[in-house]
């Protein structure tokens, strides 16, 4: 019998599912995230995670990094690409897609749940100067990539994921950013793999051109935090230059850290002004959706500012970041198992040229400054 | 001459050529190239502990070992035996105890063994020296010499073929041995120095004997050497079978039977076949319970039923109930005594596994076994496989493969060496493959190459003392800067009220020489050479984020200066005193003893922080030093207690006490220890050493209560009768007049308007007082002549190596006399304590420390705190705090002012602390941190070097971990 919803509605809660409706689905994520990642909790050792990790240790390390770091190997990336190729081979039954939905309400309690991991005072050991500087320089990245964006016609919910995850240096942004812009799947994915891409092919290049300007281990540890971001990425150029860069860019990538939300902050309220904007316009869809300012950013904005008083200690932090490994595996495996392929090869090209044409004016901007600062004995690094 | 010199060349070059290249030096006990790289973790080689039937924990770990090695004219050479994989436990294992054991990363138990002791005599070795001592690769080391009152005792270590060693000892054969010491438990309180100084020529060290026949400094030999070696080990590789024993019945095992017939003394065990009737093997076995001489050579043999021919070995053992079908136990201490309520069960160990010292592996005549005992307890320690011939790889044989192990699914190499990139001299590319086919990063780490493919991988024991003679440097000098360990960040304030006779946190930065740290060659008036250094250490220090600030506890932060040796006077020694050069002029010292007191065996109470708690030492008067119960053994059941001296700063006394008592080698004992101990002028006597604690009769250590120093080198002055010399602004010494023969000088020192201040008679120096030269104070102040008028106090002293000389008395003079009192503030500073520490042999000034009586508070407002102030008011370094958020340290340095330069330190919070502490510059207090915490910081300085994260359970660890668990 097919009891309307008003009729059902006890309260706000009646909207969501009920646990026989979602318990398939849910299982479904769960299984995937277990077998994915070692998580906070789970004796499982045969997960992918572990698989990866024995088969690096087989191939052998790249500049000193794991390979499959270097392949951006994660919490997210492993759920995901499980839940890609089940979905994909065997087809996910209908009895799922109800649990499947959760990732709606995942999506934004993890990136609640990521506010303690971005700390200001855990970047102010690299001095102001530089803090400036990287902000700069993501935010003109972010600019460069949106402008570039549009020139190419490109869907603005997917220029303005590139240009979210591109300025912060971090593909783990596409999927923060995927209900804040309410990207769609593909665009997510495709955004994420044009990241990996330029991060991949730049951390063999960089330390070519490192070395072609004769860079110090310093500046060239800056120039591979902020010219690639993506962790594993950022560490394969710098050690591929020198052992000495490779700290530094250690060191300095708590900057890239601290920063990250100002940079996904900015690409959403950007968008946001601009669908408030030109409400008219067919070709502005991101943050359409939204009819105001979503509830867990203005939740995240403000633990974020509150942990910034520290409140929350490392250890609990250490803590929630397990939590946040849970509910961003469960969320990918969702992820995964509800994209066909054929969405995200549907975005099609034009976002690998977005990302590489920014990426390299990033780049040259920066190795510039970077240049500028050496010749003038300014004191950025 | 030319001509000569060309044909002796000749000569030289042909007789090298006819007879062939020299032997090269067999590798066994010697240490691979100071340089050779480690990685701690490669997923084949196992670090993991176990318990054994008893519960007892036993620290297990696999390491592969390449050294001796070569590269040369692209080719790699491995000398035999340059290959060597270690398996190590950090305890023993011996039969009847079920000790689990790794055999190429399987897990096995040890059911048998034989042993036997071999005896080596007449060995004489020079100074420097690893002389091998039979043919197995055991090596003696004479590692150092130094001497006490003039004569010398020497420090010697027995080197395995693996290049382990427990630990050195010293002999001589110069002096009172142990069995000498008298009676002083009359003693308490501070007492006099004594004048009788122990050292035994033989050291005893349960199983083994060393025995010294005669040395000097340079050379000794010794008349026998005894140690326990392993002649042949049965390992079972399956976890026995255990079935509950039924008396006058039997129990099926496979196609057998095992019947047990009770007898007044044990149980008839018999073997049969299916059917019953036929007998495979039948005996008398008593039951194993946990007494330790049942696994003696001439006991065991009572315990066990070997079946011929089958894969089969029957024990009885005496089980708790609970324990039942299972190794492991719930608890993690050991187990003194045998339990009263147990289960008889047959156990049958099977998938046996026979290796004999010496012979090759069973499943690879390629490598041969090695099966080293400990020293202490004669039982096995370790098995190496060692390459049984040379071999070489180049580009066409580029991988050499490790011993095959056994395996349930595929016998394969255990390992393999790979170099795959050897340009001329230098080799590029090589690495360890595991038998997962898990490999090591390229152990070439820089582009530039090696010159030869030594390493270490995996964590065995071993490493540490391989490295004994290059640690200092590998850690002193590292490659890739300043390494920083992160903290481990705990959700509450590792709060610690005092830090004295603690040591630092082992994951504190060592930051190395640095300038404004002197360390440099001195040499004394007897022309020895001395390394003097000085450095600083921050202990304890903690984060207290509930109040936003860095504390650094009382006793946290010291400035340390040190010799290599104890720092004497009437030789002109010098020692560092806050970047300067100071001459020490004089000393007080005294004996501290005690007399009836207990001392606890300490057990480490884990509070999550890194600093144990240590309330069961007994002080030593006041911040002084402290006596610590660290180790306990028992050995055929009699409980063996080793006791340490531990100083102010935390390090320990050279020498533990190793004390055992009731054993007797005439009355058929396997071991042996001093029932007492006395070495130098420390001796302890226990009344009674049980396995809990220890109760002393009678304690005496040396203990130092004040020196003076001036920063002015003293001035020899030659004088005849009548003559005299301005001694400082105010005063002369003048000699009145002297007798050569008795060796005495009379001398008076004058102000300077002419007035007598004091006459003294120095001396006499002759044969019977330089006996007991140069530590004893009281013949040091016979001929010391110190005169304090309030202004500039001065001191003369006989000049002892040439007290006359051409009619003349020759002396030394000192001006401007500072003292340093232990337990007041410094003179110079009064913000800091001094705590002089004194040799525990002599009762020489062995350390200068100056320590913070109070707290240190660090925060936002106050970031920089300066250290003692030198003698321009210079602080000589300061801690300098740059980024703190109240939690968290993310950049700190120090600062040392060094000839009018300002020198900072790299960021010692490279990585987020949660503590300032730091050990900065380079001495034996320093020193003696380091090796202890040196397989830390050497996996450290590799998990640094990649930027990788301390080795988690990742990967196929992950898996064996639980796989066997």
């Amino acid at each position: 019998m097919n009891i309307p919803y008003e009729e059902r509605r006890r309260s706000f809660l009646s909207c969501l599912y009920s646990t026989q409706e979602i318990l398939p689905g849910l299982l479904a994520m769960f299984f995937i995230a277990l077998f994915s990642n070692n998580l906070a909790g789970s004796p499982n050792p045969l997960t992918l995670e572990n698989l990866f990790s024995w088969l690096d240790a087989v191939i052998g390390p790249v500049n000193h990094q794991p390979l499959f770091q270097i392949l951006n190997s994660n919490f997210v990336w492993n759920p995901f690409l499980m839940g890609l190729v089940i979905g994909n081979v065997f087809g996910v039954p209908d009895s799922w897609k109800r649990g499947l939905s959760l990732i709606h309400v995942l999506m934004p309690l993890g990136i609640i749940m990521l506010a303690p991991h971005f700390i200001f005072s855990h970047a102010e050991k690299a001095g102001m100067p530089l803090i400036l500087f990287a902000f700069a320089v993501m935010v003109f990245t972010a600019v460069v990539t949106l402008v570039l964006g549009r020139a190419l016609g490109m869907d603005d919910r997917h220029y303005s994921t590139i240009a979210g995850a591109l300025s912060t240096g971090d593909p783990h942004v596409v999927a923060i950013l995927m209900p804040m812009l309410k990207s769609k799947g593909g665009q997510v994915i495709n955004a994420l793999g044009c990241i990996l891409l330029f991060g991949l092919v730049a951390s063999f290049l960089l330390p070519l051109l490192g070395h072609a300007l004769d860079m110090d281990d310093k500046a060239f540890a800056v120039l591979s935090v902020f010219g690639i971001g993506n962790t594993g990425q950022t560490f394969n150029a710098a050690f591929g230059f020198s052992y000495e860069a490779g700290h530094w860019a250690h060191y300095f990538d708590s900057v890239r850290n601290a920063l990250m939300p100002a940079g996904f902050l900015f690409v959403f309220f950007v968008m946001f002004l601009r669908a408030r904007m030109f409400p008219d316009d067919a070709a502005v869809t991101a943050t359409r959706a939204h009819k105001k300012l979503p509830l867990f950013i203005v939740v995240f904005i403000i633990a974020w500012i509150v942990v910034q008083f520290h409140v929350m200690k490392e250890p609990a932090r250490i803590a929630v970041f397990e939590l946040v490994k849970w509910d961003f595996s469960l969320a990918a495996a969702a992820l995964g198992l509800s994209l066909p392929l054929s969405e995200i090869t549907r975005c099609g090209l034009r976002g690998v040229i977005l990302t590489f044409a920014s990426g390299l004016v990033r780049i040259a901007v920066l190795a510039a400054c970077l240049l500028a600062a050496a010749h003038f004995n300014f004191p950025l690094v | 001459m030319n001509k000569l010199l060309a044909s002796g060349a000749a000569a030289a070059l042909l007789c090298l050529l006819f007879s062939g290249a020299p032997a090269a030096e067999s590798p066994h006990g010697l240490a691979p190239a100071g340089d050779m790289p480690f990685i701690p973790d490669l997923g084949g080689l196992r670090h993991k502990a176990f318990k054994n039937q008893y519960g007892q924990q036993r620290e297990l770990s696999e390491a592969v070992l390449v050294r001796k090695s070569s590269v040369k004219n692209g080719k790699a050479t491995v000398p035999a035996g340059g290959l060597c994989y270690i398996s190590e436990t950090q305890e023993d294992a011996a039969p009847f105890r079920r000790d689990p054991f790794l055999l190429l990363g399987e897990h096995a138990y040890l059911v048998d063994s034989k042993t036997s002791v071999r005896s080596v005599r007449d060995v004489s070795l020079k100074k420097g020296e690893k002389v091998l001592v039979d043919n197995a690769g055991y090596r003696l080391w004479f590692d150092y010499a130094t001497d006490h009152y003039d004569l010398p005792y020497i420090q010697m270590a027995l080197i395995a073929p693996s290049g382990h060693w427990p630990m050195e000892f010293s002999v001589s054969s110069k002096f009172p041995a142990i069995k000498d010491l008298p009676d002083r438990s009359h003693m308490e309180g501070d007492v006099e120095q004594l004048d009788e100084f122990f050292l035994d020529p033989v050291f005893e060290y349960g199983a083994s004997r060393f025995e010294v026949k005669d040395h000097d400094f340079q050379k000794a030999t010794f008349s026998s050497l005894s140690y326990p070696v392993i002649d042949e080990a049965t390992f079972s590789l399956s976890r026995p079978v255990v079935l509950d024993l039924r008396q006058e019945e039997y129990r099926l095992y496979g196609t057998k039977r095992i019947y047990a017939f009770r007898e007044s003394s044990g149980f008839r065990v018999s073997v049969t076949n299916l059917g019953g009737d036929k007998i495979l093997a039948e005996k008398l076995l008593r039951p194993i319970s946990s007494q330790g001489y049942k696994d003696a050579e001439n006991e065991k043999d009572a315990y066990s039923l070997t079946v011929p021919g089958e894969d089969m070995r029957v024990e009885i053992a005496v089980q708790p109930e609970w324990l039942r079908h299972s190794d492991f136990m719930p608890w993690s201490d050991a187990v003194p005594h045998d339990w009263s309520d147990g289960m008889l069960s047959l156990v049958v160990y099977r998938d046996l596994v026979t290796v004999k010292n010496g012979e090759p592996w069973p499943l690879d005549p390629r490598y041969t076994v090695g099966l080293e005992a400990s020293l202490l307890t004669g039982k096995l320690q370790r098995l190496t496989l060692e390459n049984a011939e040379p071999f070489t790889l180049d580009d066409k044989n580029d991988s050499y493969d490790g011993p095959v192990k056994y395996s349930d699914v595929w016998n394969r190499p255990a390992f393999r060496l790979v170099a795959d990139d050897i340009e001329g001299d230098k080799v590029k590319s090589y690495y360890v493959r595991d038998a997962f086919f898990q490999r090591t990063d390229n152990l070439s780490f820089t582009d530039r190459g090696r010159r030869d493919i030594d390493c270490f991988i995996g964590r065995a024991p071993t490493f540490v003392s391989i490295l004994e003679d290059s640690f200092l440097t590998r850690l002193a000098t590292p490659k890739f800067g300043t390494e920083v360990e992160g903290s481990h960040f705990t959700s509450f304030p590792s709060v610690m009220p005092n830090m004295a006779f603690h040591s630092p946190d082992p994951t504190a930065p060592f930051g190395g020489l640095m300038r404004g740290f002197g360390r440099e060659q001195v040499t004394n008036r007897r022309g020895e050479r001395l390394t003097s250094s000085e450095g600083l250490v921050i202990r304890g220090s903690y984060v207290d984020w509930k109040n936003n600030r860095i504390v650094i506890p009382p006793a946290g932060l010291f400035y340390t200066s040190r010799n290599a040796r104890n720092v004497r006077a009437l030789n002109g020694e010098t020692f560092y005193m806050l970047g300067r050069r100071a001459y020490i002029a004089t000393f007080e010292s005294t004996t501290f003893t005690r007399r009836n007191f207990d001392i606890d065996f300490w057990r480490v109470q884990p509070d999550a922080s890194l600093h144990p708690i240590y309330w069961q030492d007994q002080p030593l008067g006041v911040n002084n030093k402290v006596l610590r119960f660290t180790e306990k053994h028992l050995l055929d059941d009699r409980p063996m207690a080793q006791i340490n001296v531990v100083k102010y700063s935390g390090n320990n006394f050279g020498a533990p006490f190793e004390l055992a008592q009731g054993l007797s080698r005439e009355q058929g004992d396997r071991y042996y220890l001093h029932d007492r101990f006395a070495e130098g002028a420390t001796w302890i006597e226990p009344e009674f050493v049980g396995e809990d604690y220890v109760r002393v009769k009678s304690f005496g250590t040396p203990a130092i209560k004040s020196v003076e120093y001036t920063y002015e080198k003293p001035v020899r002055a030659l004088l005849a009768p009548g003559e005299e010399k301005a001694l400082g602004k105010n005063h002369t010494l003048r000699l009145v007049s002297f007798d050569e023969a008795a060796g005495t000088a009379t001398v008076e020192i004058r102000r300077n308007d002419g007035s007598l201040a004091k006459t003294r008679t120095l001396g006499p120096l002759n044969a019977k007082t330089r006996a007991f030269l140069p530590q004893h104070q009281r013949v040091v102040n016979s001929l010391q002549f110190a005169f304090d008028e309030g202004k500039n106090k001065v001191l003369a002293e006989m000049d002892v190596k040439t007290p006359f000389e051409k009619g003349k008395a020759a002396f030394y003079t000192y001006t401007d006399l500072k003292k340093l009192e232990g337990d007041t503030p410094f003179e110079g500073d009064p913000r800091f304590m001094v705590r002089p520490d004194v040799c525990g042999h002599c009762y020489q000034l062995n350390e200068v420390l100056l320590d913070n009586p109070e707290p240190i508070i660090l925060d936002r407002e106050h970031p920089r705190f300066d250290g003692p102030r030198m003698a321009d008011g210079k602080p000589q370094f300061s801690i300098v705090i740059d980024s703190f958020d109240g939690e968290m340290i993310h950049a700190w340095h120090i600062e040392t002012n060094y000839r009018k330069r300002v020198f900072k330190s790299a960021n010692l919070a490279f990585q987020p602390r949660n503590n300032v502490g730091v050990l900065m510059g380079v001495n034996g207090t320093i020193e003696g941190f380091l090796r202890a915490s040196l397989m830390e910081r050497s996996a450290w300085q590799e998990y640094w070097r990649t930027g990788a994260h301390p080795h988690s359970e990742r990967g196929l660890d992950a898996w064996l971990a639980h796989k066997f668990q």
